[in-house]
């Protein structure tokens, strides 16, 4: 019998909110890029770019529209540094990511006759491990492919509040902030998102257990 | 554990995620708990909850199809920041903040407007002035002095003053029809004063006035006007025209004129707010 306190003391545990070791060179690059540095710049790019583009990729799940919206963050970034506070730049940067990223949904939520790539990109599938066993990996990518095709289906709020505390680690007050809502507003989205979710997935629950 | 699917519908299903998002207070995660240990569905619901959560977390991410640093030609383009469009394009996250700015000027050009409209006498339909003096002259454009009377002098206290200001409004509100009609009893005297058009004294010599005045203040204010005087007797007791502006100050008629342009204008640059920055970022090519 699962008891909801241990579940959400696992999931603090899967999240560890360790400081960022290279946070003291990221406000040094900031520095030096605010002076017109663009190769400092490009340093920070070097050192975040695969955590925003995996961050955004939950977000945005199609690659070129995630790039897109990374790639405009940077931009975004660069503009505005000398709006930067100090603080992590880690942290700065995801914000930036995640709101570029939630333009990209707007916008496209405005345009609802542009085809939604959703996650049917085929064209890619992760890397196979040499230890595991080829029906277990074949399992996983069913799994893979099924939830990525239930959090695509969500409604997009619903679905940044998901990703940002689940995989991300944000806590409520944080998603509030960087989505520009109430907490009450987060927790009612994640809860009812996660409802949304399961039920999206109860043909499928082999998949997820054991 | 008893699997009771029959009293699971019954079972609150958002009580077990916010127990899972750890958004519970005691009471609550005792029935969450309670229900978890009473309902096999609820066990199953509250396990997957876990599951899906690791899988989420799980799933893999593709390799990143580009390197996203800057280019100098980057750099140069986003540094662009001294046109006019890129101050419209800082603002950008002001489109709230305009859309509110918007939305007010509105409300309030339509209750200044409103106001004009329904306003009863005295101090509120003198700030209803001026939006009937701006349809009086379209029908009488050719008193300009007697606008300004009636408009300039709109005050509480002025009985000669009063008359010629109510009369505006009531004709505004409700006279339209009757106005022709009347309009050659209600300026028999206000054609002694001024060379006024027939059709501009019967829109303000309304017979509606008596209706429109208030209790007590209409009967005042009609007295010059009721005794043969005319409406149009103010000249007699007025200031000169050229010292009316004088004699707004304090509650000046203009007060809900301000208030339309000041609304207006608010209006105005909540909708600049609103647009411009998707402006620059369209001719930006985001």
């Amino acid at each position: 019998m699962p008891d909801g306190q241990a579940v959400t003391d696992a999931r603090e545990a899967q999240v560890p909110r360790v400081e960022d070791p290279g946070q003291g060179i990221d406000v040094a690059l900031v520095g030096q890029a605010v002076r017109g540095e663009l190769a400092a710049f490009n340093q920070l790019v070097e050192r975040h770019q695969d955590h925003l583009f995996a961050l955004v990729y939950r977000l945005v799940p199609d690659r070129d529209q995630a790039a897109d919206a990374v790639q405009e963050a940077f931009l975004s970034a660069y503009r505005n540094l000398a709006s930067f506070r100090g603080g992590s730049v880690k942290s700065w940067l995801g914000r930036i990511a995640i709101n570029a990223a939630m333009d990209i949904q707007r916008a496209r939520r405005r345009r609802p006759s542009q085809p939604y790539p959703e996650l049917e990109d085929e064209s890619w599938q992760p890397p196979a491990e040499s230890d595991v066993e080829p029906e277990h990996q074949a399992l996983a990518v069913e799994r893979s492919r099924v939830l990525a095709a239930a959090l695509a289906a969500l409604p997009f709020d619903q679905r940044n509040c998901i990703v940002l505390y689940d995989v991300d680690g944000y806590d409520y007050g944080e998603i509030a902030r960087i989505m520009g809502v109430s907490v009450g507003t987060v927790k009612s989205r994640i809860h009812r998102g996660r409802l949304v979710l399961r039920n999206a997935l109860t043909p499928s629950r082999e998949l997820f257990r054991g | 554990m008893p699997r009771t699917p029959a009293t699971h519908a019954t079972h609150d299903e958002l009580l077990l995620a916010r127990l899972y998002g750890g958004d519970v207070d005691e009471s609550e995660r005792g029935r969450a708990l309670n229900q978890i240990a009473s309902c096999g569905e609820c066990s199953d619901l509250f396990a997957d909850f876990g599951a899906i959560a690791t899988a989420t977390a799980a799933l893999p991410i593709p390799p990143r199809p580009r390197d996203f640093k800057l280019t100098e030609a980057d750099a140069a383009r986003v540094g662009r920041r001294s046109s006019v469009w890129s101050i419209f394009d800082r603002l950008g996250r002001t489109r709230a903040f305009g859309g509110a700015m918007m939305t007010a000027g509105l409300v309030g050009v339509v209750f200044v407007g409103a106001l004009s409209v329904f306003a009863p006498g005295g101090s509120a339909s003198t700030a209803g002035a001026p939006l009937t003096n701006v349809a009086a002259p379209v029908a009488g454009a050719s008193s300009p002095g007697h606008e300004l009377n009636g408009q300039k002098n709109g005050g509480d206290t002025s009985v000669a003053t009063t008359a010629p200001y109510q009369v505006p409004v009531a004709s505004a509100a409700g006279a339209p029809a009757s106005g022709p009609t009347s309009a050659s009893a209600a300026t028999a005297a206000a054609t002694d004063q001024a060379p006024l058009p027939a059709a501009t004294t019967g829109d303000r010599g309304s017979a509606a006035v008596p209706t429109a005045q208030p209790a007590g203040s209409g009967e005042t204010a009609l007295g010059p006007a009721a005794d043969g005087q005319g409406a149009y007797g103010v000249p007699t007791t007025a200031p000169p025209v050229g010292s009316l502006g004088g004699t707004s100050t304090g509650n000046g008629p203009d007060a809900r004129q301000v208030a339309f342009a000041a609304f207006a204008g608010i209006g105005i640059l909540g909708l600049l707010l609103l647009t411009m920055p998707r402006l620059a970022s369209r001719r930006r090519g985001r």
